[in-house]
């Protein structure tokens, strides 16, 4: 167990690596560099940026400028934004919070909704709700996000019920701390429910055909003959062996909750990283770039060493050296 | 081959509606009655206008506008006819000959518009077609880069095993684990803005392609280690074959259906991404459309108020991406049936066997 441990984490240290030489190869192809732009102001004397770039090290060769960006990194120094001056790292340490209650939400959403839509649309295949379910979930597998987000837009436009965009409104000054929750509470239910809907469909599939799978195999029909309670058929014997194919699937979620909510969050103009993402594209900060890649990057591998882990905890199969 | 024929006599309806829908853009330039950068300013966001019958004769009632402020629209009284195979607008065929035949046109004060008008009075028909064309021919060329790579490194990772695998297999994983999106937006912000539509759109299908190589690697990886093992492989190394004839002998065409499933499948990912790079303005930019830029327009309110018909072109991302989902699906299934009569053991459960024993260790 250790030693599968030592060498998943070893993996993942090597890929991170490949990550960030990836991410610094991709600044360093960049035509020009930071002080690129500054030298095009008349005011800036060429010796001064020449001072700069000494002082910056630029002109140095290309391992060594990785090393350092390297040794940077380690101190938790991703670099500086352009746009925004400031660090890097205070800029996404702000942005994470608000994605991250965003996604979370979604996923919790569609998760309490997949999972018992699943395995009561299984149990009955081929009814009424399985088969509108089903269409609905190829509907919902179709979809691409930008477009399910301005659709939501449209129904709040046509509603009026939900606020269009943005996470907060200017309430009154004396407003209190539940107000100000309501409010941001209202602001999330829509992007929430568009994102949500837009992974439920794979969720429903997976999850009901796991069901299916489960239902056939024979210790359930042994269980049940035995005389076992329904409810506990279900605990113990359904849900627990259905959910294992979703464990690693949840990985991929928790891995994707910095990342997956960008085109919702530019639709929405909810302020997270995917919109910091796009506006650090669209103003070439390419720190900002890079940071908000390494940053998703970690996550999704992490999300995928958490659900190995899950997996180990919930089934015993896993664990058995095989 | 006669696999492969019953294959294709199985693409059913979804096939056959893409296949019309791929001819259609394709021939765009003649069958849009208007170039996609027709402007006529004096009808932003007009209604749909299509012809109708009178007097025997098909026509087109000429629109005026009555309300600038909220852009209502009246017909004047006047109709003017609509022609078939008519001379219109000069167009450059494939960018090769000029040619000005449209299946229908309709004389200048009036103007048929299937679909509506955009801002600048131009046909959403039109720009839906030519639209349609970048999504279709951007992902065809993107899926070819990377099936080309990804097979290639597939191939060779699993027959050499060893170093070579490893290598590979990490670089792959590298590029499966940045997040899809941030890796496109990363390797479109060292590109200068401000090229033309053909580089723009080559530097998408290249970004699409290197963030789409390696999650096929991976399978094609894993089909070939469970392959490799079989007798006829080893009968063929112990012949002394070489490794290229192994690969291309006894591999490949064993893994061919599994790789045109694939192909298939993989197809809506880059039509979405080539869409929603656009769509935030990182792709295809005015006055070309695209299926995402198209959109964008659609998404702001004031649009959304008073020419939803934008929207149409999130409706044609969605019906592109069912129809290829959808013959995928028929593919696959098509597939497993082949497989199982011709081979032991079909190939999709090889590779899901290979796959969990990765996952098991």
């Amino acid at each position: 167990m250790i030693r599968a441990l030592l060498l998943r984490l070893s993996h993942m240290v090597v890929v991170l690596f490949g990550i960030v030489l990836l991410s610094f190869v991709m600044i360093d192809f960049a035509p020009g560099d930071f002080l690129s732009q500054m030298a095009m102001n008349p005011q800036i004397s060429p010796k001064t940026i020449a001072a700069l770039r000494e002082q910056y090290g630029l002109g140095l060769p290309f391992p060594e400028q990785f090393g350092r960006w390297l040794s940077a990194l380690f101190r938790g120094n991703l670099g500086y934004s352009f746009s925004y001056h400031l660090p890097v790292s205070t800029l996404i340490a702000q942005r994470i919070p608000m994605t991250l209650l965003l996604t979370g939400s979604a996923v919790l959403l569609s998760w309490g909704l997949a999972l018992p839509l699943a395995v009561f649309g299984a149990r009955r295949a081929g009814g009424l709700l399985d088969r509108s379910l089903l269409s609905f979930s190829y509907l919902s597998i179709s979809l691409p996000s930008f477009f399910l987000a301005v659709l939501g837009l449209l129904l709040a436009e046509k509603t009026g019920l939900f606020p269009i965009g943005g996470a907060r409104s200017s309430l009154p000054p004396g407003a209190g701390a539940g107000a100000r929750s309501l409010d941001l509470l209202h602001h999330l239910l829509l992007p929430a429910l568009t994102l949500a809907l837009g992974s439920f469909g794979v969720l429903y599939r997976l999850m009901r055909s796991s069901v299916l799978e489960v239902l056939a195999q024979p210790y359930l029909a042994a269980a049940r003959s035995r005389g076992l309670t329904s409810r506990i058929l279900f605990r113990r014997y359904l849900f627990r062996n259905a959910i294992n194919p979703l464990v690693t699937l949840f990985g991929m979620e928790l891995g994707g909750l910095l990342s997956g909510a960008a085109f919702t969050e530019m639709v929405f103009g909810w302020p997270g990283m995917g919109r910091l993402m796009l506006h650090a594209v669209m103003t070439r900060d390419l720190y900002l770039v890079m940071g908000g890649l390494l940053m998703g990057a970690v996550l999704l591998l992490l999300g995928n060493l958490l659900a190995d882990g899950l997996l180990y905890l919930l089934d015993p199969r896993v664990r058995e050296p095989s | 081959m006669r696999g492969l024929r019953s294959l294709l006599g199985r693409v059913g309806v979804a096939g056959a509606l893409l296949l019309l829908l791929g001819t259609a853009s394709l021939f765009a330039e003649f069958l849009a009655p208007y170039r996609y950068d027709s402007v006529r300013f004096d009808l932003p966001y007009a209604p749909a206008v299509w012809p109708r019958l009178e007097h025997g004769r098909l026509v087109v009632p000429v629109l005026r506008m009555v309300d600038p402020v909220h852009r209502r629209y009246a017909e004047t009284g006047s109709v003017l006819p609509l022609r078939l195979f008519c001379r219109g607008e000069s167009v450059r065929m494939w960018g090769l000959f000029r040619s000005s035949r449209h299946l229908f046109c309709t004389p200048a004060p009036a103007r048929v518009l299937l679909l509506g008008a955009d801002l600048f009075g131009r046909d959403l028909f039109s720009r839906l077609l030519y639209g349609m064309r970048v999504s279709f021919l951007l992902s065809f060329l993107g899926v070819m880069i990377s099936f080309t790579i990804g097979t290639l490194v597939g191939l060779v990772a699993g027959y050499a095993g060893g170093w070579t695998d490893r290598i590979l297999m990490r670089t792959a994983e590298v590029v499966m684990a940045v997040p899809a999106l941030y890796l496109l937006m990363g390797l479109r912000s060292i590109v200068p803005y401000g090229l033309s539509g053909l580089s723009v759109a080559l530097v998408i299908t290249g970004s699409l392609s290197l963030v789409g190589w390696a999650s096929l690697a991976r399978v094609v990886r894993g089909l070939v280690r469970s392959l490799v093992s079989r007798d006829f492989v080893l009968a063929a190394v112990a012949t002394g074959a070489s490794p290229a004839r192994i690969i291309l002998r006894h591999l490949l065409p064993n893994m061919r259906y599994y790789l045109l499933v694939a192909v298939t499948l993989s197809i809506p990912a880059f039509i979405v991404g080539e869409a929603g790079l656009s769509f935030l303005g990182l792709g295809l930019s005015e006055p070309r459309p695209s299926l995402g830029n198209i959109l964008a327009e659609g998404q702001s309110l004031e649009t959304m108020e008073s020419a939803p018909w934008l929207l149409a072109a999130g409706g044609t991302i969605v019906l592109l991406v069912v129809l290829f989902n959808r013959l995928g699906d028929v593919l696959r299934e098509a597939e497993e049936q082949i497989g199982s009569g011709k081979i032991q053991g079909r190939t999709d459960k090889n590779g899901k066997d290979a796959k969990s024993r990765e996952n098991g260790t």
